[in-house]
């Protein structure tokens, strides 16, 4: 009997996002050469569907963007680097002599590892890797870019439990989408939301600005920015004031309600919540009433909402409306703001081997801040290496033009990892190739629902590149580190880590049976995390309307409505409020090299207010200088009628040499930090824009 | 969608339909022999031609030009033409029935000749409800169906039947009864509420009055009649015709049936102007006969009266002009002892000035045209009589939306290739023989099942679309699915649209996906592959109905 031609393979989509889809790769065995790639159809959440980005994932493996090689920096640093190829064993030898060096010299402080989701795969996000730094003793990086506020306000609200994944949505009959665009970044939503609206159930959605989402849903509503935990307030208010709160579910899984409602809601009046939010008092009415008389219901929020100076505080009001509501009584209801809390909860000390740091305490650089770092001069010890990998610093980071200022500088040895050729490469010493998600091995848990799921190697890594795993594998190998961690396999990495001891949502998970299927849904009807009737994973295992945490950090015990801007000065300097919301066609700097999706992008655009476009003079299309104190991009104007006045919303993390000046929005932000978890405040930005 | 929009989609949609003089509802009736309703097909042809079986072996087929599987890559078009004819040959209605019939109006109607055109206005005219008398000058009715077309193009029983289910529809007939002048016309529309003059073109063009003169050569329309129907059937040895046209090749291979040794062909132009049937030339060829482009007769060679060569000369088209000129010192000449001359005809009677109940019909009003063309404009004559009678329209073009449907078809469907017609072997090709065999009924429906059925309408909800080119990725041909930056309807109710300019737009995100009616193939792979259910599926019926 003649052998297949064709076999299929497992893979994960490793992006940044929630959905963390199961693929069905099919490899050609003559060539080796993988040739198509489709959702796989029997996963409950990806049903058979990709997003528009990794539709065409097989053109970003093969793409000639790609690094194939190890390369050294020939000319300057900067936009236009010139590399020559050399040997892995060169490079390596390279990097090892200037990290001992350094480590000699500054100590290991000197030693700035840089990295975020370019793969969210556990092994490559946080597994060898973590263990070589920690073997150097290596300056941590605070990994705060994405969800930190959002995390930190879910934490201290409820310990470490999450709400019902999105595949239980059609169970519901009032939906509220709250700072998300679904169709855009959690695609796999969409589906689950026509079957709810099928089965008669109302959609809303509250975001400031028009989506595609909004258009979908039922009812949208817009309101200013930064204003929602004043919204939710106002709907708690409301639904007090009706009567229509669950006393009995208060008084049984919160504490503080008492408190709260007495002393605290009282305030959040419709006309007050009306002038902060901009909304119609009789639409805050509307939805509170909605909102509490629906007898299940589902909160959606993301993570655009934590991007605000004030997004822990807003994340966290928002999140206890089913509190007050009761709607946690159902365990299809609640709000969902995500899984990681649960589902990467892995056993670190044996992933990443904190021992091996022996009794260095390590200095931690907040990544946001990795721009006032490096360019820092009393630092002591400077930084003196950067290693990135996961990662396009130059683009991703806030305050860029400072970030760019930083990496030019001489005497800081760079290295990059990465699929591309991407701008941070540009800066970099060293740039080392990575390999796409075809080439190796992974776990996946995902942050959007409960299916673990399993990448196998489809192919074999093409020219030169390296999967993280391995390459921090060969650099231990160079920096002669003995200790059999180092050795482990990805496969016995990844078995080490179901363990239904440490996660109740690993009962089950086995390693053959994500091989077997590609995926394995994590127990989330174990009794461990049966919250109604154990309690909730907090100091009193309560929901924590008041709170402890959020006091001693000063913000107060209850939750509240605090204005994102501390000067409300600028807004007379620079009026409108700059919004950069994921775009649909990129994940991050992902995807850029893919022709298909850059073209669907078009160009840099920032969509403008019909209103503060007229004042202007600015014409659709028109190419636009945005500026601040801080910095400066361009873009070219969509003018929208549906925009607020006063707020305008471009692209994020759009290549920046794409771009005018080479620099995208994040040379408008600053690097300051969330009220919560010390994350960005992209969003927290106000700027002035004008025709070019 | 208003009703103009829809006209224009179903324009657009169709272009089968759209080619059909005759508006036959195409894709309507191959859907029905995809679903073995042989029955309804035929009625449907019946209803919008009149003559399914006839059409169906030598209708000149514009729609087949015109049909989306042909279109770009697609492949060869449907056989339309072909599955008319099974759709009379598996059918088993004795008596098809003409729907929206009107009442009796009392008005009589006269149609001076029985060709495709006198008969299809008179059915198109009881339709609306008025008497219909028809005087024939020949002894039986179908004009060149009968007298031009020959048996092994056309069987007679075809012929007779289809005209019969015409006559059944309650119309009075005078057989050799010809009309000579405008004078006689005019009585006669003085006796009848209206008559339509449908006498088509029977007066043989003349190549030169001194090929006139000789008794060996003859007008191919006469040769066509006294074999045809007079059975004298003389034929001589070395057989030149002159033309390019169906007459031309009718008149060959009639020849070459009654013997002749060798029967040449001249055309003056060039093969791509021929005006002829798929598939008749290499016909010719196969049974021997010879066509020979680009030369012209000039003149005759005779020794006694008697025929003893033709000569010709070689012709190309100017590049000053772009006329058709002579090429200089380009004679030669052929032996032959009879020349068939088959280059065209024009009406015998002139009219001028006619009384306002006077109307043409067929390829009297059209000069030398087509079957399908004659009863295309039959059917508009017979509107324009009903109106001036009875002072309003009678159609009015009604299309209906159909709701959750299905086409119950794949994309496999569309790479089945084309079902050859069976042809009778040469050596048993004789004088009454059909040469073309017809499908049988596995054949049949294998056919119709490449129809991509384009009255099926998938359509794209932007509101639900969230733009994750999984449609985009499983479509067969490149621009089905359009991604535009804007899209109007103009008053008229024509769609126009920009298609995304990446370099000089917002992207796609601030833009639209467009199926393009005119390029879909209907295939259903988008609306498989989409996950919100933003691909939907409606089927557009067009029906012309009495109001
Ligand atoms: C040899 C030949 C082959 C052809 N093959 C094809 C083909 O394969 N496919 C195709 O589509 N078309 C073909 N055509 C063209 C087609 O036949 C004509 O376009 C079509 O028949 C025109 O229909 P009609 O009713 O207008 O005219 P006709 O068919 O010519 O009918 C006119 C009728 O009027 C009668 N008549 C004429 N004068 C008078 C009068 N004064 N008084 C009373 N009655 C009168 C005639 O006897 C005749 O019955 C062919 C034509 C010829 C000559
Ligand atoms: S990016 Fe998200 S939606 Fe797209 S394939 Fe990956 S997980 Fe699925
Ligand atoms: S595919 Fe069918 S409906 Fe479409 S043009 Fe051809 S015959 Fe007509
Ligand atoms: S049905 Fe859809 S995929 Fe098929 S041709 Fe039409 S638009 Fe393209
Ligand atoms: S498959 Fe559906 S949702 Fe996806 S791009 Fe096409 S129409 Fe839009």
């Amino acid at each position: 009997m003649r052998q297949p031609k064709f076999k299929n393979i497992n893979v994960t989509c490793p992006h940044d996002c929630p959905d963390t889809c199961s693929l069905v790769v099919t490899v050609d065995k003559t060539t080796g050469k993988a040739i198509k790639l489709k959702g796989n159809d029997k996963h409950p959440i990806t049903k058979g569907f990709l997003c528009n980005k990794v539709n065409h994932y097989l053109d970003l493996v093969y793409n000639k963007n790609r690094v194939m090689y190890p390369h050294v920096r020939i000319g300057p640093k900067g936009q236009k680097g010139k590399f020559k190829r050399v040997s892995w064993d060169y490079a390596l030898k390279l990097i090892v002599k200037n990290l001992n060096e350094n480590i000699k010299k500054y100590g290991p402080d000197s030693i700035q590892p840089y990295s975020y989701s370019g793969t969210l795969g556990m092994l490559g996000y946080w597994g060898m890797s973590e263990r070589f730094w920690n073997k150097v003793g290596a300056a941590r990086l605070g990994r705060t870019i994405c969800i930190a506020a959002a995390s930190t306000a879910g934490i201290y609200t409820y310990g470490a439990a999450c709400g019902p994944a999105i595949d239980e949505v059609p169970k519901n009959d009032y939906i509220i989408l709250w700072g998300t665009n679904v169709a855009s970044t959690h695609v796999h939503m969409v589906p689950f939301l026509e079957e709810a609206k099928k089965n008669g159930a109302k959609v809303v959605c509250i975001d400031p600005r028009e989506t595609r989402t909004s258009i979908m849903s039922d009812w949208h509503l817009q309101p200013k920015p930064g204003t929602d935990s004043a919204l939710a307030l106002g709907m708690m208010n409301e639904i007090v004031k009706n009567n229509l709160h669950d006393k009995s579910f208060l008084k049984k899984h919160t504490s503080g309600s008492e408190d709260f409602i007495k002393n605290e809601l009282p305030k959040y009046t419709l006309s007050y919540v009306s002038k902060i939010t901009g909304l119609k008092q009789a639409d805050i009415k509307k939805l509170a009433n909605e909102y509490s008389k629906a007898k299940r219901s589902y909160i959606r929020p993301n993570y655009g909402l934590n991007r605000h100076r004030n997004g822990g505080m807003m994340t966290r009001t928002i999140m206890l409306l089913p509190a007050i509501t009761g709607a946690w009584k159902y365990k299809e209801s609640g709000c969902f703001v995500g899984s990681i809390e649960e589902m990467w909860n892995v056993d670190l000390k044996k992933l990443q081997r904190p021992d091996l740091l022996k009794d260095k305490k390590p200095r931690s650089i907040n990544m946001v801040q990795i721009g006032n770092a490096l360019n820092d001069k009393k630092l002591n010890p400077p930084i003196k290496h950067l290693f990135v990998w996961n990662s396009d610093v130059a683009n991703c980071t806030p305050d860029s033009s400072n970030v760019r200022k930083g990496l030019k500088r001489k005497d800081i040895f760079t290295v990059v990892h990465d699929t591309f050729w991407t701008d941070s490469c540009m800066y970099a010493d060293v740039v080392l190739p990575a390999d796409t998600q075809l080439e190796h091995t992974d776990l996946h848990a995902p942050y959007g629902h409960y299916y673990f799921s399993l990448t196998e190697q489809a192919i074999k890594p093409l020219g030169e590149s390296k999967s993280n795993q391995d390459l921090f594998r060969e650099l231990a190998k160079y920096m002669g580190y003995k200790e059999k961690c180092f050795k482990e396999s990805d496969e016995s990495m990844i078995k080490n880590m179901i363990d239904s001891k440490h996660n109740p949502l690993f009962k089950g998970v086995t390693y053959e049976k994500l091989k077997k299927n590609g995926w394995v849904k994590g127990d989330v009807n174990n009794p461990r995390r049966n919250y109604l009737k154990k309690g909730w994973p907090t100091k009193d295992k309560k929901i924590q309307i008041y709170s402890e945490d959020t006091k001693n950090i000063g913000l107060g015990a209850y939750p509240s409505y605090t204005e994102e801007f501390k000067k409300s000065e600028i807004k007379k300097k620079y009026p409108i409020q700059i919004l950069s919301p994921a775009t649909h066609q990129f994940i991050g700097n992902s995807f850029v090299p893919v022709e298909r999706l850059r073209k669907m992008a078009s160009r840099p655009t920032i969509e403008v207010s019909s209103v503060d476009a007229k004042k202007r003079k600015i014409k659709d299309g028109d190419l636009c200088k945005v500026f601040n104190d801080v910095g400066e991009t361009f873009a070219h104007a969509i003018i929208k009628d549906s925009m607020l006045e006063g707020v305008a919303s471009t692209q994020k993390q759009y290549r920046g040499s794409l771009v005018k000046n080479g620099l995208n929005a994040n040379a408008l932000n600053s690097q300051e930090l969330t009220d919560m978890g010390d994350g960005p405040i992209f969003y927290t930005v106000m700027a002035q824009i004008t025709k070019v | 969608m208003d009703k103009s929009e829809l006209r224009h989609w179903y324009d657009d949609s169709v272009p089968c339909r759209s080619a059909c003089p005759a508006d036959t509802d195409i894709p309507g009736y191959l859907e029905a022999i995809y679903h073995d309703d042989y029955e309804l097909a035929y009625n449907i042809n019946f209803n919008d031609n009149f003559f399914p079986e006839i059409l169906g072996r030598v209708c000149s087929r514009p729609c087949e030009k015109a049909c989306r599987h042909s279109a770009g890559n697609n492949g060869d078009s449907v056989s339309i033409c072909f599955s008319k004819r099974a759709a009379g040959k598996y059918s088993t209605t004795k008596k098809p029935r003409l729907r929206n019939t009107q009442k009796e109006t009392n008005k009589n109607i006269l149609i001076i000749g029985g060709g495709v055109a006198g008969l299809a206005a008179a059915a198109e005219l009881r339709r609306h409800g008025h008497k219909v008398t028809i005087y024939e000058k020949h002894k039986s009715l179908g004009g060149m169906l009968n007298q031009g077309i020959p048996v092994f193009r056309l069987p007679r029983q075809i012929i007779e039947k289809e005209i019969k289910q015409i006559i059944d529809l309650g119309i009075k007939i005078k057989l050799n009864t010809s009309i000579s002048n405008q004078n006689e016309i005019e009585q006669l529309a003085k006796q009848f509420d209206a008559v339509v003059c449908a006498m088509g073109t029977l007066k043989p063009n003349i190549l030169d009055t001194q090929f006139k003169k000789n008794l060996y050569v003859e007008d191919g329309l006469d040769f066509l009649l006294r074999v045809n129907e007079k059975n004298e059937k003389y034929v001589g040895k070395n057989v030149i015709v002159i033309g390019g046209g169906y007459t031309s090749m009718d008149c060959a291979r009639t020849a070459i049936r009654l013997g002749a040794k060798t029967v040449k062909t001249f055309y003056r132009r060039k093969e791509g102007d021929l005006e002829i049937l798929p598939g008749e030339l290499e016909e010719l060829v196969n049974e021997k006969g010879k066509m020979i482009f680009s030369a012209r007769p000039f003149n005759l060679v005779e020794n006694d009266g008697r025929l003893k060569y033709i000569e010709l000369v070689k012709t190309k088209t100017s590049n000053i002009n772009s006329k058709l000129i002579d090429i200089p010192n380009s004679k030669f000449k052929i032996k032959t002892d009879h020349i068939i001359l088959a280059i065209g005809q024009k009406q015998e009677i002139k009219i001028k000035n006619p009384s306002e109940n006077i109307f043409y019909a067929g390829d009297f009003k059209l000069g030398a045209s087509t079957l399908i063309n004659a009863i295309g404009d039959a059917k508009k004559t017979a509107a324009d009589v009903n109106k001036f009678l009875m002072k309003k329209n009678f159609y009015k073009e009604n299309y209906s939306i159909h709701k959750k449907v299905k086409t119950n078809r794949s994309l496999e469907k569309n790479y089945i290739p084309i079902t050859k017609m069976q042809l009778r072997d040469l050596s048993k090709r004789t004088f009454k023989a059909e040469v073309e065999l017809g499908f049988n009924k596995a054949e049949s429906k294998k056919e119709a099942s490449r129809c991509y059925l384009c009255h099926y309408k998938f359509e794209i909800n932007n509101n639900l679309c969230v733009l994750c080119d999984e449609c985009l990725m499983v479509r067969p041909v490149n621009e089905c699915i359009k991604e535009i930056s804007s899209k109007t309807t103009d008053s008229d109710g024509r769609v126009e649209f920009n298609k995304i300019d990446p370099g000089n737009s917002h992207g796609i995100y601030h833009g639209e996906l467009y199926i393009d009616p005119k390029v879909c193939v209907r295939c259903g792979e988008c609306e498989k592959a989409c996950p919100t259910g933003a691909i939907s599926l409606t089927k557009v019926s067009k029906i012309n109905a009495s109001t």
